[in-house]
């Protein structure tokens, strides 16, 4: 799936090469992330290309934020589609998530 | 014929490898100075000279008396002979050596003042305006060279101006004999010479004539008459007195030689003037045959250029056609690049309907225009072979095999006649069977890629080409295809593009290409491959057309004749997109007015979790491992259901899911029963399970 990273100093940006987080790529996506997840304390999930997350891509994104908590970092996200902000809520992840309309909003939100 | 380009690095190299050449103009300029002093002393003396390269080799003689001394004995014979090295800034021109009679009294003193007067004052070496001011002496010369001039500007006929600068040389002085040679591959070839002379081409580098075009050094050699050892292996010199042989040569390429010679005793010598004029002369046809070769080029461009747009036109209007744009189920995309010399690569269509059409692709053996001909007339007998078939056989679909053989019968003669024959594949797609049929004619062999499989393989027939024997019976084949599969047919021409190194594209690596790129759109997989090729061979124009078509099996969904949608999917998490585009459809289908979109995401992620679940968690048998999705308007709203063969499994036992973010997982059928408005889940004895997903429209 390859991953895109990009870096605005301390903060790390990752964008999904593609428009779907599902059963199918999430354990291409988790296997990706480990090395940002042991790098970084403060990562953006940028999702605007995002058009689909099932209930194991929310899982997944669920587990980067307990990592990077654990460690005492954060995951904030931005630009969510809407089917994509239909999910988040109907499983209530709004709350557990920091959600922005823009990268810029959340990366001067850490 | 493509004119090889004139500035080939190899001719450039062969100037700058020549041992001695390394200041030819140097040394020539200093030959004409020494042609214009050394006479009178030589004269006085009654003394021969000769002036040879640092390797030996006669670049310029004078004096027929001792001769003999100077090219066999130069070291036997110290008083009568005495030689000196030019040396000019440090650079070797040669070796003057000059020696007179036995009986001259005191010849070696004489020798030394003669040797040290002639190449004291040739060394400082003469500028051109001297030159100029040499040739203004003769009007004859400036009006050779303007004479040569005036023709050149007409070049319709060069081959004509040739024999015009011979004419040139011939009076140059009285009846000077001449021969031009030029470079034919390995040989030197007479071109054009006075007399017409019948004369044999020679090795490039034989002789005194190859010495002279390999060197790119002119040599004079007066007063030979009588002498060994000069201008042996030349037969045409065999009377000559006075020999000179120029190089014909420009800066940019070495064209060959132009030799000349007196063969009466009374006539000049070929002094400093004559030679220069002579050299320009040389030069003059050199110029004609650059112009000669550079005005053919540019024309040979344009006639390629219009040669290629006559092959794409008749490759557009008679060969090929357009992919249907109708048929259900399917994708294709096809391409076409004439080359220069048409090949008579064809391709068309045939449609039977919104779910089943003919592909016919096909490769005249022979080239140009006749190939194309015969191309446009084997494809249009397809056509008529169907309708035939459908009228005689009161068939809607006639056989491909029939169809083939009809077309064999009738083109067979006339391929005869022509001494051509056609290499086909003729192919049928019923995308409702999910069949593809065909009839593979001594054609390249098609690239299959079966998706479920994820393997790349090849269909091949083993009929003969059309037009080899009326009697061939024609078999076809049959191979059943499904979704995300793709069929590739090509020519030869995109196999067999070379690489600068002369390597082909080959087989194996069109294969490793379309099997990495088949989930890909078939135009992007045919402009990929052409991207990839011009790399591959580093050219746009290719050498032979290219041909192919990319068909892929598309999802064929649609409202079957009991108002159902179906899908059915292997047991694979990378299923799950087909799956979401089945709900789409079905939405798009069955809810009678335009679903929201809404409906359709909240419907989508439904399914999708149903079918996550049961991939994951329900153990499947050995038989009926596929998962049967079919969708279907209610009473209630719009109802996609999903079989499956597994484990009995009540939803009721389930966890409750966790919303703060301390459990990962465990949202599946909290989405399920959230998205839609029932779920009705069956469990029967056959351990089949149905999970029937209901949503209010």
């Amino acid at each position: 799936m390859q991953l895109k990273k990009e870096k605005f100093n301390d903060v790390t940006i990752v964008t999904l090469n593609g428009n779907v987080l599902d059963a199918a790529n999430v354990s291409e996506f988790k296997r990706e992330m480990t090395s940002v997840l042991t790098s970084e304390y403060h990562v953006v999930f940028d999702m605007t290309e995002v058009q689909f997350v099932d209930s194991s891509g929310v899982g997944a994104i669920l587990s980067c934020l307990r990592t990077l908590n654990s460690e005492g970092g954060d995951l904030k996200i931005c630009s969510l589609t809407k089917p994509v902000r239909a999910l988040f809520e109907l499983v209530r992840m709004h709350k557990i998530f920091d959600i922005f309309n823009t990268r810029e909003e959340a990366i001067v939100a850490f | 014929m493509i004119l090889q380009p004139l500035n080939t690095t190899q001719e450039q190299n062969c100037f700058e490898e020549l041992p001695g050449s390394r200041n030819p103009e140097t040394a020539r300029q200093f030959l004409f100075s020494l042609q214009k002093v050394a006479p009178p002393f030589l004269e006085w003396a009654n003394a021969s000279l000769g002036y040879f390269s640092e390797k030996n080799e006669i670049i310029y003689v004078t004096g027929a008396e001792c001769l003999c001394h100077i090219i066999e004995n130069r070291k036997n014979n110290p008083h009568q002979h005495v030689e000196q090295e030019i040396l000019y800034e440090n650079n070797c021109l040669g070796t003057v050596v000059l020696c007179c009679p036995a009986d001259f009294a005191n010849a070696g003193k004489y020798l030394h003042l003669i040797i040290s007067g002639i190449t004291g004052e040739l060394i400082h070496l003469e500028d051109e305006s001297a030159l100029l001011a040499e040739l203004g002496m003769s009007w004859e010369s400036l009006q050779a060279i303007y004479d040569l001039n005036a023709d050149l500007n007409s070049f319709h006929n060069p081959q004509k101006l040739l024999e015009k600068i011979t004419e040139r040389v011939e009076a140059v002085g009285n009846e000077t004999c001449a021969v031009l040679w030029l470079r034919d591959e390995e040989n030197l070839k007479p071109a054009a010479s006075t007399n017409n002379r019948d004369l044999a081409p020679r090795a490039k580098d034989y002789g005194i004539i190859g010495e002279v075009f390999t060197k790119q050094r002119l040599v004079v050699c007066n007063n030979i008459s009588g002498a060994t050892g000069i201008a042996e292996n030349e037969t045409e010199l065999k009377n000559a007195v006075h020999f000179a042989v120029f190089p014909v040569a420009t800066r940019i390429k070495n064209y060959g030689v132009l030799e000349v010679w007196q063969e009466d005793r009374n006539s000049p010598v070929f002094d400093s003037r004559t030679t220069r004029l002579l050299d320009t002369l040389a030069l003059q046809a050199a110029m004609v045959i650059e112009t000669e070769s550079l005005h053919r080029e540019s024309i040979e461009n344009e006639k390629l250029q219009q040669e290629i747009e006559i092959g794409s036109k008749i490759q557009q209007i008679l060969l090929t056609g357009n992919p249907p744009d109708a048929i259900r189920g399917v994708k294709i995309a096809a391409l076409t690049i004439p080359s220069r010399q048409i090949d008579g690569d064809f391709y068309d269509f045939i449609e039977h309907g919104e779910n089943c059409f003919d592909l016919i692709i096909g490769d005249v053996m022979g080239k140009g225009i006749p190939a194309a001909l015969v191309g446009a007339a084997t494809k249009n007998c397809f056509f008529r072979a169907v309708g035939q078939l459908q009228s005689t056989e009161r068939a809607l679909r006639p056989a491909p095999e029939k169809i083939v053989g009809w077309v064999n019968n009738e083109m067979t003669a006339k391929l005869m006649q022509f001494e051509s024959f056609v290499t086909s594949c003729y192919t049928r797609f019923d995308l409702e069977k999910r069949l593809v049929t065909f009839v593979d004619c001594g054609h390249t062999k098609t690239i299959f890629y079966n998706h479920r499989a994820r393997k790349i393989s090849a269909l091949e027939g083993d009929n003969m080409p059309l037009g080899f024997s009326e009697r061939e019976i024609f078999k076809e084949q049959i191979v059943s295809v499904e979704t995300g599969d793709v069929l590739f047919f090509f020519s030869d021409g995109i196999t067999e593009t070379r690489s600068a190194d002369g390597e082909f594209f080959g087989d194996e690596r069109l294969a490793a290409y379309v099997f990495e790129n088949a989930a890909q759109e078939p135009r992007e997989i045919i402009s990929g491959l052409l991207e990839m090729l011009q790399n591959f061979s580093g050219e746009t124009n290719f050498g032979d057309d290219l041909t192919c078509v990319a068909v892929r099996i598309e999802e064929n969904l649609r409202v079957d004749s009991e108002g159902k949608i179906r899908l059915a999917i292997d047991r694979d998490l990378r299923e799950l997109e087909r799956v979401r585009q089945f709900v789409r459809k079905a939405c798009q289908l069955l809810s009678g007015k335009p679903a929201t979109a809404d409906f359709t995401e909240l419907f989508e992620l439904a399914v999708n979790e149903t079918i996550t679940n049961v991939i994951r968690h329900a153990h499947q048998n050995k038989a009926g491992d596929e998962i049967q999705l079919f969708a279907e308007n209610s009473d209630e709203g719009l109802q996609i259901t999903v079989g499956y063969n597994g484990e009995n499994f009540d939803p009721k036992t389930a966890a409750a899911p966790v919303f703060d973010g301390s459990r990962e997982g465990g949202f599946g059928l909290y989405i399920i029963s959230n998205c839609v408005d029932r779920v009705v889940y069956t469990h029967d004895s056959n351990n089949q399970n149905t999970i029937c997903l209901t949503k209010k429209k």
